[in-house]
């Protein structure tokens, strides 16, 4: 018993490095000057994750092809966000999926398998490379845009809107851990209990509510309120995606305490809350680009 | 020369291509043997089962790893003989038995005695992906032969899908290898089959992955 206790802990601490690899990969992306190769590592993260989703999703042989074109919509879509084309990054996705690819499905497959496949699919493109995108086009964005919510100077750069969007998230993502932890009083092994994932949820985004508020006026020139306002949605957005993530575990009935490995979902936690908070955020400084 | 190529290779191609590209997860590395006379016993599922499996040893222990491979497809011409024998390590298993009296197995005893790790596929050839197929008596004679040397049974699941027989696309998934307790010879060979299948069986329900069907 002991022997596997300890080769699980040793499993674990062995994916750790790439979780956290790709978690510095985020920070990166933020701080490196040369746009192409920031949008390089959100699409290296990216498809790290799209492959967490698909290795954890129950899929059928016949649509591995599909899972590749997946693969492909990555570098595709940062193409579209580093030349700037809006309209077309926010079509791309949603077009390919109920368009190109449930048509697909529906002349190969029967109706409900073409339903199925689209659904699981097309969720892991919708979130983790049309939502994720989003951090990509804060990287990009044009501070000279018209109908903007919240004024911005120039001075502002993409950099600082990605590095206040990632540290937020990851503020929320600890503190909702800790916030758990503190409550069960348990730090051996993860913890999933409704009524205090909610609890946790609340204060860890008025947490970064007031978080933003000391470091919005700073790092991107909000106003406080104005930042107060954006810590809050990208909290709430963080927490939907880990929510959104331990609901399809559950759902697929993955083991809990198997969390953390890759292929599996463990990358997922890390990448998920942007998938939310990314699109939350960049409608927020930019609305109705 | 060779060596530089090898270890060109590895650093280039099999550990980006296993680590990064694709994903590995391995649980119990600890039971892996870290020296040899070893033997390797692994399912077989895809193309991309050996590579995996010797980038699962660090660059200085790959020119020790082995892995057993059929003449007919490793050596099928001169090209692919040369690579087979030099950078991949590959030692022959002649599975259509040309010749009557020579010992199939005879290059891995050899290899065993100068204290390499065997990399082995019980099962023959590639299966269907992520299914068990029958086990053919090979391991049990390379562990009768050389009862030193412990089987390391391995079950490998996400290789078959990422890369499975009888397709040219390769699209990455996580992959998972669970590395079982090792196993010594004990004086009997049906018994140690019998050991051996119990061993694999038990891998596989542990893993618990979702279906693929």
């Amino acid at each position: 018993m002991r022997s596997l206790e300890k080769s699980a802990t040793i499993t674990r601490l062995e994916v750790r490095p790439l979780v956290w690899s790709l978690v510095i990969m985020l920070y990166l992306s933020a701080l490196i000057p040369q746009t192409g190769l920031a949008l390089t590592l959100l699409g290296f993260v990216s498809f790290q994750a799209l492959k967490d989703f698909y290795t954890m999703m129950p899929l059928r042989r016949s649509e591995r092809s599909l899972v590749f074109l997946g693969y492909l919509c990555i570098p595709l879509q940062l193409l579209l966000v580093n030349s700037q084309y809006y309209a077309a990054a926010l079509a791309f996705i949603p077009l390919l999926i109920f368009g190109m690819v449930a048509w697909l499905l529906a002349c190969y497959e029967s109706t409900a398998q073409a339903f199925n496949s689209t659904l699981k699919l097309g969720w892991g493109l919708f979130t983790l490379v049309f939502g994720f995108s989003h951090a990509g086009l804060l990287l990009v964005r044009d501070s000279t845009l018209p109908l903007s919510i919240v004024e911005l100077t120039n001075v502002v750069s993409g950099g600082n809107l990605l590095l206040y969007l990632v540290l937020l998230v990851h503020a929320q993502t600890i503190m909702q851990a800790i916030l758990l932890r503190l409550r069960v009083n348990d730090w051996s092994r993860p913890v999933f209990h409704a009524s205090l994932t909610g609890l946790a949820g609340v204060l860890s985004i008025l947490g970064v509510g007031i978080l933003a508020w000391g470091v919005g006026p700073w790092l991107i020139e909000l106003t406080p309120w104005q930042a107060m306002v954006s810590g809050l949605l990208i909290g709430s957005g963080a927490y939907l995606g880990t929510n959104t993530v331990r609901a399809i575990q559950q759902a697929l009935e993955i083991n809990e305490t198997e969390r953390h490995q890759a292929g599996l979902g463990g990358i997922l936690y890390y990448v998920y809350p942007f998938t939310y908070a990314a699109p939350l955020f960049f409608y927020f400084v930019n609305l109705f680009v | 020369m060779i060596k530089i190529l090898r270890t060109l290779f590895f650093i280039l191609v099999v550990y980006p291509i296993v680590h990064i590209l694709l994903g590995l997860n391995v649980r119990n590395r600890h039971l892996l043997p870290t020296h040899g006379p070893a033997i390797l016993a692994a399912n077989h599922n895809s193309h991309l089962d050996t590579g995996v499996l010797m980038a699962l040893f660090p660059l200085r222990m790959v020119s020790k790893v082995r892995p057993v491979g059929a003449t007919d497809y490793w050596y099928r011409n001169r090209w692919i003989s040369w690579f087979s024998r030099n950078i991949m390590g590959i030692i022959p298993i002649d599975r259509e038995r040309t010749d009557k009296d020579a010992d199939p197995l005879e290059a891995s005893y050899a290899a065993l005695a100068q204290g390499d790790i065997l990399i082995f596929f019980p099962e023959g050839s590639r299966g269907e992906p992520e299914q068990l197929s029958d086990f053919k008596a090979g391991v049990t004679l390379l562990a009768e032969r050389f009862p030193e040397a412990p089987v390391v049974p391995l079950f490998m699941y996400g290789m078959g899908k990422a890369w499975p027989k009888g397709t040219m696309l390769f699209v990455p998934f996580f992959c998972h290898v669970i590395v079982g307790q090792a196993m010594h010879w004990e004086g009997e060979r049906l018994g140690f089959m019998r050991r051996f299948k119990a061993q694999m069986r038990q891998l596989v329900a542990g893993a618990n992955f979702p279906a693929w069907q």
